[in-house]
């Protein structure tokens, strides 16, 4: 007997077996991208922790993608055993003396197996085989490595010293300050020709009135006896900041050699800064291009707000009553 | 029966009335959509953006920052081969330097004005220019030029009195005539600046008509209405952010408060007027209320001790700004 099809049937048929035949071709080509018809070999790593990894998880030989983890289980002697699959044109190249460790992403992503390759000399792991594993490293294990710890103590250790120094210079009983302020007072008599000595430079007087001059002397000799008292308290202050001179240097030379090494770190920072500057640079001036192209439309241009006022001005003089 | 709009009009005709609709909206957008419309090229608008810049500085008495932007201006300006604004700056940057007491450099950019002004003939920019020789002037002890300077840019700005300086250059020749003693004179320029000033709305310059009334009360001995003119051109610069003005008027109402031998009131005006002017860097202003607190601590008792005072007396060093700079 021969079917009979309405055209509404012929329709129907017609619209299923595009469908059908648009859904073989999206898994055609999702499955070729995501590797699903290509050959794979499977093997198993033991990781100490977990490290966050997931069914999903990528695996890398050398920096590219050659497989993914399959399944994450817990051993029983409590260690973590991840099930991988890596394209079979790949498996020659892990052999007994490769390396699987997990590693994070820089910034954005999640944690994926790299596998280093081993040599050609070494056997190749076959099949289900386990792939030897290194551990990844702990932040605390990082911190020791680059002895962080004991550097940001050096550091502190530096400010602590600079402290006590800036401390001991600011002091006004202190050594410096003591002895300044005596030396200061002294040229402060003299320069204000109060002192005798003052008067013998600045007064012509001196010369011409003699009859003054035996009252003057007194003076004067007032004003040196106060004068030496002073020196001598200057010199008091001088011998003490000489005994400590030396261990001053001392600890100023320690302290100098520390911020050279600080130096050192800051340079070898401050040489990647002009190029991330130049590429913030670069970046600005591409959106500067960018905003200029954006002004210059038609149909953005005639509705930018108009500039502010730009005003000339002129002094007023407020002059008061003084 | 309920007929489809398609079928009424014809398809054809639905989609050219959709289409009509739809650009006639569009430029309905496009034409009144936002403010009022820029027609500047985008050069012209970058000067008159960087000019604009540098008054609101000016306004607000930061000079140094003020003249960088008017000297960007004057750059840009340049580059366009635009007059206008080129002659603006030089007359801008002129009247910051003088402000700063840079006199020879105020000169040259003055002058400058009115040589590219030749060219421009603008009644405005020259009104403003002779104002500001004739400030020039004034500052530098030479008052029978600045009173013809000033007289002149009052005869120019006549011509064009909308925003030309004709109040400021009115109460500049007002102070000049009080200072010679010539007070009815100098009353009746003043009531005319401060009419002028009103209609055009620039605070500073009312504040600073209502002050100077307040200075002639005061000279006629009228203590009681110079009182009240001083207290309206500190309520005028403060609605105005003037800090400049303000130090000013509370240090001319300090002086008529020592006057009138009011010592506790006194010491709090020029309390805060050396304060102002500290934070604004005027050491020689600061000096000058420094000395008034002087006479107010040995006559009044107030202050107890001028130590607090002290440290605003030492010049800022060439990297300090104004807080108010920032």
């Amino acid at each position: 007997m021969r079917l009979q099809y309405s055209t509404m049937e012929r329709m129907t048929g017609a619209f299923i077996l595009l469908t059908l035949i648009v859904f073989l071709f999206t898994v055609a080509v999702v499955g070729r991208g995501k590797n699903w018809f290509r050959k794979h070999v499977v093997y198993y790593t033991t990781f100490e922790e977990g490290y966050n990894l997931v069914s999903g998880s990528r695996v890398k030989l050398l920096g590219t993608d050659i497989g993914s983890v399959t399944d994450v289980l817990l051993t029983k002697d409590n260690k973590v055993k991840v099930r991988v699959k890596v394209l079979a044109e790949y498996a020659s190249r892990i052999r007994a003396n490769s390396v699987a460790t997990v590693e994070s992403p820089t910034v954005i992503g999640s944690e994926y197996i790299n596998i280093r390759p081993g040599t050609s000399k070494a056997a190749v792991i076959p099949p289900e085989g386990l792939i030897p594993t290194k551990e990844k490293k702990k932040f605390t294990e990082y911190l020791e490595q680059y002895e962080i710890g004991a550097k940001l103590e050096h550091i502190g250790k530096i400010l602590e010293d600079l402290a006590l120094i800036t401390d001991q210079l600011k002091d006004p009983k202190g050594p410096f300050f003591g002895t300044f302020s005596n030396l200061q007072q002294i040229t402060g008599t003299v320069e204000g020709g109060e002192g005798s000595l003052g008067r013998l430079i600045k007064s012509d007087e001196l010369y011409e009135h003699m009859d003054t001059f035996v009252a003057t002397l007194q003076e004067t000799a007032d004003y040196l006896v106060r004068a030496g008292v002073n020196i001598e308290k200057g010199s008091e202050h001088l011998e003490k900041a000489t005994r400590e001179a030396p261990e001053m240097v001392d600890k100023t030379q320690e302290l100098l050699d520390r911020l050279l090494k600080v130096q050192v770190i800051l340079e070898k920072v401050m040489t990647e800064v002009p190029e991330i500057s130049a590429q913030a640079r670069e970046g600005m001036q591409e959106v500067n291009r960018i905003l200029d192209s954006v002004k210059e439309n038609f149909l953005i241009r005639p509705n930018l707000p108009p500039p502010p006022d730009a005003e000339t001005h002129g002094l007023e003089i407020r002059g008061g009553q003084n | 029966m309920f007929v489809h709009a398609s079928h009424r009009f014809g398809r054809k005709k639905t989609i050219a009335f959709l289409v009509t609709l739809g650009a006639l909206l569009l430029t309905l957008v496009v034409t009144c959509g936002g403010g009022p419309k820029n027609t500047l090229p985008p050069r012209l608008t970058e000067v008159k953006r960087l000019a604009a810049e540098g008054s609101y500085w000016f306004e607000r008495g930061c000079f140094g920052r003020a003249e960088r932007y008017f000297y960007q201006a004057l750059e840009a300006s340049r580059l366009v081969d635009n007059l206008e604004e080129m002659v603006r700056a030089y007359n801008n940057l002129g009247a910051v330097a003088l402000v700063q007491d840079h006199y020879v450099e105020a000169g040259e950019h003055l002058q400058k004005t009115l040589e590219f002004n030749s060219l421009l003939n603008s009644p405005r920019e020259e009104a403003f220019a002779l104002g500001n020789l004739g400030s020039l002037a004034f500052k530098a002890g030479r008052y029978q030029e600045a009173e013809e300077l000033w007289e002149k840019a009052l005869v120019v700005a006549k011509k064009n009195p909308q925003k030309s300086g004709f109040a400021m250059h009115l109460n500049n020749l007002g102070m000049l005539r009080r200072k010679q003693g010539r007070l009815e004179e100098a009353e009746s320029l003043f009531k005319r600046a401060l009419a002028r000033a009103e209609n055009s709305g620039y605070r500073p310059t009312m504040a600073n008509s209502h002050m100077q009334l307040g200075l002639v009360a005061e000279a006629q001995g009228d203590f009681a209405r110079a009182d009240k003119q001083l207290r309206r051109a500190l309520e005028i610069d403060k609605a105005a952010e003037n800090a400049i003005g303000i130090a000013q008027v509370l240090e001319q109402i300090g002086r008529l408060r020592q006057q009138q031998q009011l010592w506790e009131k006194a010491f709090l005006d020029l309390d805060r007027a050396i304060r102002l002017y500290g934070a604004l860097g005027k050491t020689e202003k600061v000096s000058q209320v420094y000395e008034l607190l002087e006479t107010n601590k040995t006559q009044g008792a107030v202050p107890e001790s001028l130590e607090p005072y002290e440290g605003l007396l030492v010049p800022p060093d060439d990297f300090w700004v104004s807080p108010l700079c920032k």
